[in-house]
């Protein structure tokens, strides 16, 4: 679906690449995360990959029509929700979704059919100036959804939610892959990648330094051991070797005769492996 | 057969995407009424007519073209700056190059809207001064080109600039120019070099609608406005994708 082969990008008046011979490809139906920290390049990516950057080297291809094949019904086939809310603010909810209506050349979606996905349907004649900021990416949200676009483009789509909406959000994206649409997630939101991610790209400094699923990420990096914390007159707690678990006596008389406070087993998190492949946090 | 399909194809594709101007303009006219565009026009054009109607003899005919060439000119001029500024501020132009609608379609959708208000003000500062004793053609047409010309140029100064105050600036900067032909107008100055300057054609046309003007000027008129649109809507156009979408060729 996506494909980008040996993609680089310098910015004029820079003489340090944006962004340094990136490969990887976008299956359908697949969400793909590109995670990385500010700076590292995710949004220039992003950005060539929408059109909105020109002068890059390498090759693009969207559908198997490369980015230059490509003409205005581009942006019929494909959705963009930015990080930063860029609503009309003297229109309302509704208007600004009725506006955005008018370009299109394929049939649109009801504006209060979406509103109403995002809760947004009692606040739907409301000037968008008296938006909360929360509403106002909500807003952005939907109005990526506005076209039924077959490839989305989203970028931190859950920054600046309550963990009710942005739980909100993510089924809505989940729903989204359901229907087969193809979407490719930037974001430093590591919680995010790891629930949404079919795979994810690691990028800084420009470059991508590993591709995988979170899954198999966490369990590479992981430390095959459970954790287990119990009462022993005062809280204790213990590593076991997950491999043959069930023969190790140690560990089954503990979880016999002891009141057990917790059992973990020690799989890294996302945010673990970024720090230990990439050597930086993503803040 | 197919040529004809494809004929037709594209008819419907034209008639499709003028719709999509025609729904654009619309919108736009509703921003103006928003962003208090067009209050502020109507303000301006009934202190110009009060000026005529309290001052004895304002009404002659340079004084009339001068404050109706100016109201179209200036006003399309402020305006386009305040409708990109607005949605530079917001950020909107962000969210339109993710888009189908094409450049010539925002250019022309703001150009349009806001000539249609110019032209509004100006047949009815005419007629409040005049009555009906006008060429209500070529004061349309004036207005209109003149209306068109400045809001390219307009929108050619503001594309590079961030806040009102940097684009109040540039406004002696490109207005200065093309104000000299006045001098003509009030018989202050002549010189062949007026004929080089667009506004030259459009104050002749609006001198044509309350005065006989020469064949030869007014086809001058048409044919240097003409080329003066086509040639700012050129610049605009590019201006648009390089700095007001920040889409650059692909």
């Amino acid at each position: 679906m996506i494909k980008v082969t040996n993609l680089s990008f310098t910015y004029h008046k820079s003489s340090i690449p944006a962004v340094k011979n990136l490969n990887f490809a976008v299956n359908d139906g697949e969400i793909f995360g590109f995670l990385g920290p500010s700076g590292a390049g995710k949004s220039t990516t992003q950005n060539i990959l929408i059109g909105l950057l020109g002068g890059y080297t390498g090759e693009i291809s969207v559908s198997g029509k490369t980015l230059q094949q490509w003409n205005h019904s581009f942006y019929d086939y494909i959705g963009v929700c930015f990080e930063l809310p860029n609503h009309y603010l003297k229109l309302s909810a509704r208007e600004n979704l009725q506006f955005f209506s008018t370009f299109y050349n394929v049939p649109v979606r009801d504006p209060v059919e979406l509103l109403k996905m995002v809760g947004l349907d009692t606040d739907a004649d409301k000037k968008v100036e008296g938006y909360s900021k929360g509403m106002k990416m909500r807003l952005n949200f939907i109005r990526s959804l506005l076209h039924k676009p077959q490839v989305l483009f989203l970028d931190e789509p859950t920054s600046g939610l309550d963990p009710v909406n942005a739980r909100n959000i993510k089924d809505i994206i989940l729903d989204q892959k359901r229907q087969g649409k193809t979407i490719f997630l930037t974001t430093h939101n590591m919680h995010d990648a790891d629930e949404l991610c079919d795979r994810v790209a690691f990028i800084t400094e420009g470059e991508i330094s590993i591709i995988d699923s979170p899954k198999q990420l966490k369990l590479q990096n992981g430390k095959r051991v459970v954790k287990v914390e119990y009462m022993n007159g005062s809280p204790e707690q213990r590593e076991f070797e997950m491999d043959l678990i069930g023969e190790n006596n140690d560990f089954l008389n503990i979880i016999k005769d002891h009141r057990l406070i917790s059992i973990h087993s020690e799989e890294a998190t996302l945010d673990d492996v970024f720090i230990k492949v990439t050597g930086k946090r993503l803040d | 057969m197919s040529n004809s399909i494809n004929i037709v194809i594209r008819e419907q594709s034209v008639k499709y995407e003028i719709m999509k101007l025609l729904k654009t303009i619309l919108w736009d006219l509703k921003f103006a009424i928003r962003y208090n565009i067009i209050t502020v026009a109507i303000v301006i054009t009934i202190l110009y007519t009060l000026i005529f109607k309290i001052i004895p003899g304002a009404a002659i005919t340079e004084v009339l073209v001068t404050f109706i060439f100016s109201d179209p000119t200036m006003l399309g001029f402020i305006f386009i700056g305040a409708m990109v500024l607005f949605e530079k501020d917001a950020n909107t132009l962000q969210a339109l190059s993710v888009t189908p609608l094409k450049p010539w379609q925002y250019l022309w959708s703001k150009a349009i809207a806001l000539t249609l208000i110019a032209l509004f003000c100006s047949v009815g500062m005419a007629f409040i001064a005049q009555g009906f004793n006008f060429n209500l053609m070529y004061l349309i047409t004036a207005t209109a080109l003149s209306s068109l010309l400045f809001v390219f140029i307009g929108f050619i100064g503001i594309s590079r600039v961030r806040t009102f105050n940097q684009y109040i600036i540039l406004i002696p900067l490109f207005m200065l120019p093309t104000i000299l032909p006045l001098a003509d107008l009030y018989n202050l100055a002549r010189s062949p070099f007026f004929y080089l300057i667009p506004t030259h054609g459009s104050l002749i046309l609006f001198k044509t609608a309350f005065e006989d003007e020469s064949a030869w000027n007014i086809i001058y008129a048409f044919a240097m406005l003409g080329v003066s649109i086509a040639v700012t809507y050129r610049i605009a156009e590019k201006h648009y994708l390089v700095y007001i979408s920040g889409k650059t060729k692909r």
